[in-house]
């Protein structure tokens, strides 16, 4: 095994596969900063390519390269402008935008792509370390278990809810309440469509992201009327900052990577939840949560890790099985076959080079791009401190473009809109956000999972090992959180008594 | 000069004016595509077989049209396909440069008499579709339900068949034979998507799927459970058995056998006509017919095309069995009109 792992590097780092993976990185580079473009659709866009290259490690190295950066580059214009490249990136915004407005939009990134670079390293490792054990790890997790799994994302809301308990569980059920629009699968009614054909699918997660957090920022600038970033800095500093960051914070981001990695490695969860999940799982174990969508470095780190490291956890299932962990995967399958490859068993025995070598892809093509962000970020980050009024004609092309590139359909962008205005008054009132999006990502999770659940299984399910240590976990975390709440009071209590007793 | 004669130069007149202005019109539609860019408008989400399809054709068709237009493929998935269909048949330009590549099995829709549909399936003019997909039912090899016989048996505890919802191969095998035999099935719905469903039959959530043929020999993880012997294939839609699945009885037998009232047979015959659609491409009903009639035969040679279909055998997007436009066309106007008694109970298969 260590044979096929070495040789896995040789493969990626010999002529012409590496130019292939510069090249692929580029291609992944562009489309990752232009909203509009997504991900997805270049990748399929790129996939004949495929043909022309043949063989199987150029092959991947171009199309896997690609796809690992749009991620990446995802979370620079989110920290940048507010506005979430991929809709896999909009957990970012909810710090990095703030630590742009304070000026720090140079830590903030320094932040992203380190921690991106360090959990893309980490999913290549789980990957590597998950290969033996692939498939019984899979199977694992069977409908009640990803049940279990989004009802614990769902406590995450009682820590994005920031100042007021109530507020957040109220846009978490508000969330959970639009996640239900749409065709029921389980009896094809048709649920709030309103006599359009256009919610059959339910709200579009991209469209109302967008709108939500983007579209409040934009009008916030032009009412300000000044540039983004508001504290004046003589110098640009902080893109090494915010490298150093990822290693005095290393322990969350390893984490939060790892979170990436084990939700991508599980179908039927999707990319949406893990972003959500690292960036409440660091609100709640930070020391001082209160901090968070102030410009808390924290909350960069966690969504930029597990939005990279899930590249590699969403291999998991592709090579073990030939089942594509993600939408992306299920296009990187069509390569495996133009290669002449069975993504399959024979992926872990005859082929487990290449496997390997798909490993190298995503920590080189990860390297490659981090190393060279940082050559132009200062380039970049200037653009913050350019007048607001000249840069929003701009952002809001690139917010609708965004918002109507991915399916083609003109009622995305009206989505944008009335989401956007339901963003400025959220903001206004100071209603959380997070929770309603992360209810929107998980109700029809939850719902589809608890159906399965119930019909394939009866109400055994409820008794099933994996099921009653999550549910521990869940209750133990709860409480964790509640005591912690308390002792914070009580501590301030003491402390605001000591005061007053000083004063008198 | 005799009266017949005048009669017969006039008619040789208006056949040679008949002649010029076919051939007026043809020059009219190669002018036509000259410089213009065809939209292949899909159904489905880039990376699954339609759209596969489109791109590839995307690439090879040109070349084979008069005036060698750009074509681009155009995702507008959505609504079951319906986005697609009502668009290209209501909105898009009637005049040869948008095709259409919908669900195959769109109709349906249309014959359920959903008002949301605003397309006859009869009156779009097809192309063409370069194979058949029809579908077929398996169960885990280890599962109790190895025939329909025990389909039918096991009415205490049914097959448990997995689907995404209301709309999907599965599901239609599952309710016809249920209708059609009287088999029993534990429908678990809501599935997010085939590859979910196909984990869920390796870890034994559910024993049973169905699902359209050419991607069960065309790709994991069917290829190694057919090699390991995982799974029993119970039976298949089509007319006739696959060559790969000898062994397997069709619906239509099985239907015979337990003398399935003819009712019922038309009811299934119109639900797997989609079989028969395979991925079928197609124009607007307002499009010239100079410019389907170019477009059908610019269909036909790329569908010849040895390097079309190099790159098809390649990504398994196999076999090629390629059927003309005018047979497509026949089969969606008889799918489009059914007797009220079909109609009614293809309502009530379908659940709508």
């Amino acid at each position: 095994m260590l044979d096929a792992f070495i040789e896995g590097l040789f493969h990626v780092l010999s002529w012409p596969a590496f130019g292939f993976l510069l090249l692929g990185a580029l291609v992944g580079f562009i489309v990752g900063i232009l909203p509009g473009l997504g991900g997805l659709a270049t990748l399929a866009l790129m996939l004949p390519f495929a043909y022309k290259i043949g063989e199987p490690i150029s092959a991947f190295a171009f199309l896997l390269g690609m796809h690992a950066i749009t991620g990446t580059t995802g979370d620079l214009t989110s920290i940048l402008f507010g506005i979430p490249g991929e809709g896999t990136a909009a957990a970012t915004i909810m710090d990095g935008y703030p630590m742009t407005k304070n000026g720090e939009a140079g830590r903030a990134m320094g932040a992203a792509l380190m921690s991106s670079l360090v959990a893309g390293l980490e999913g290549a490792l789980i990957l590597a370390l998950a290969i033996p054990i692939m498939r019984p790890l899979v199977l694992f997790f069977g409908s009640p278990e990803l049940f279990m799994l989004a009802i614990l994302g769902i406590t995450f809301i009682a820590s994005l809810s920031g100042s007021s308990l109530t507020k957040g569980l109220l846009c978490g059920g508000i969330g959970l309440m639009l996640a239900a629009i749409g065709v029921d699968p389980q009896t094809g009614t048709l649920r709030y469509t309103m006599g359009t054909l256009y919610l059959w699918d339910g709200l579009s997660l991209g469209p109302v992201v967008v709108g939500l957090f983007a579209i409040p920022e934009i009008i916030d600038l032009a009412v300000r009327g000044t540039s983004i970033a508001e504290a004046k800095v003589q110098k640009i500093t902080g893109v090494m900052e915010g490298v150093k960051d990822t290693f005095r914070h290393f322990g969350l981001t390893m984490r939060c990577g790892f979170i990436g990695a084990f939700i991508g490695a599980l179908p039927g969860l999707g990319g949406g939840v893990s972003q959500w999940l690292a960036y409440g799982h660091a609100v709640q174990s930070s020391k001082d949560p209160s901090r968070f969508g102030k410009g808390a470095v924290e909350g960069v780190l966690g969504p930029g890790a597990a939005n990279n490291s899930k590249e590699g956890g969403n291999l998991i299932p592709t090579v073990a099985f030939g089942i594509p962990g993600s939408s992306a995967m299920a296009i990187l399958l069509g390569a495996f076959l133009i290669v002449g490859l069975n993504p399959g068993p024979e992926m872990l025995t005859k082929h487990l080079d290449i496997t390997f070598a798909m490993v190298w892809i995503l920590v080189v093509a990860n390297i490659v791009t981090v190393g060279a962000s940082f050559m132009f970020l200062n380039q970049l980050v200037k653009l913050t401190f350019v007048r607001g009024h000249l840069l929003i004609p701009f952002l809001l092309m690139f917010v609708f473009l965004g918002a109507f590139a991915a399916h083609n359909n003109f009622s995305d962008m009206i989505v944008t809109v009335i989401f956007g205005l339901v963003g400025y008054v959220m903001v206004l009132f100071q209603w959380p956000r997070p929770p309603f999006v992360l209810g929107l990502v998980l109700g029809t999770i939850v719902e589809n999972y608890l159906w399965i659940s119930s019909s394939a299984y009866g109400a055994a399910w409820l008794t099933h090992p994996t099921v009653v240590a999550i549910f521990l976990l869940m209750v133990g975390t709860l409480f964790y959180s509640v005591v912690q709440t308390r002792r914070g009071k009580s501590l301030e209590d003491t402390a605001r008594k000591g005061a007053e007793e000083r004063v008198e | 000069m005799t009266k017949r004669a005048i009669y017969q130069s006039i008619l040789v007149l208006l056949l040679a004016g008949f002649l010029l202005m076919s051939f007026v019109g043809q020059a009219a539609a190669k002018d036509f595509y000259e410089g213009k860019t065809i939209r292949i408008l899909v159904c489905c989400s880039p990376g699954g077989f339609y759209d596969r399809w489109s791109r590839l054709f995307a690439r090879y068709l040109g070349k084979y049209i008069p005036g060698e237009p750009d074509i681009i493929v155009q995702n507008m998935p959505g609504a079951g396909g319906l986005i697609v269909t009502n668009y290209a048949y209501k909105v898009a330009k009637q005049d040869g440069t948008a095709i259409v590549a919908p669900l195959g099995g769109q109709y349906l829709d249309q014959v359920a008499g959903r008002k949301e549909v605003l397309f006859d399936f009869g009156k779009f003019q097809w192309l063409g579709t370069q194979e058949v997909a029809h579908s077929v039912l398996f169960c885990r090899k280890d599962s109790k339900f190895q025939s329909v016989e025990d389909l039918i048996k096991n009415k205490k505890e049914p097959a448990k068949l997995g689907n995404t919802g209301t709309s999907g191969s599965s599901y239609f095998i599952g309710k016809v034979l249920e209708k059609a035999v009287g088999a029993n099935f534990n429908f678990v719905m809501g599935y997010p998507g085939g590859s979910e469903i196909d984990l869920a039959v390796e870890r034994g959530e559910v024993a049973c799927r169905g699902m359209t043929i050419p991607p069960h020999f065309g790709r994991e993880p069917y290829l190694t459970w057919h090699k390991t012997n995982f799974i029993t294939q119970l039976i298949q839609t089509g007319s006739e058995r696959d060559s790969r699945m000898k062994d397997v009885p069709t619906l239509g037998e099985v239907m015979e056998k337990y003398k399935t009232p003819q009712e019922i047979r038309s009811i299934a015959k119109v639900i797997f006509a989609s079989g028969d659609f395979g991925r079928p491409l197609g124009v607007g009903p307002g499009v010239p017919a100079d410019r389907v009639k170019l477009l059908r035969t610019a269909y036909a040679k790329a569908l010849a095309d040895p390097q079309l279909l190099a790159e098809a055998e390649k990504g398994r997007m196999t076999p090629v069995i390629p059927a003309s436009g005018e047979k497509v066309q026949k089969l969606a106007e008889f799918v489009s009109n059914q007797p009220k008694e079909v109609v009614d109970g293809v309502k009530a298969i379908l659940g709508r």
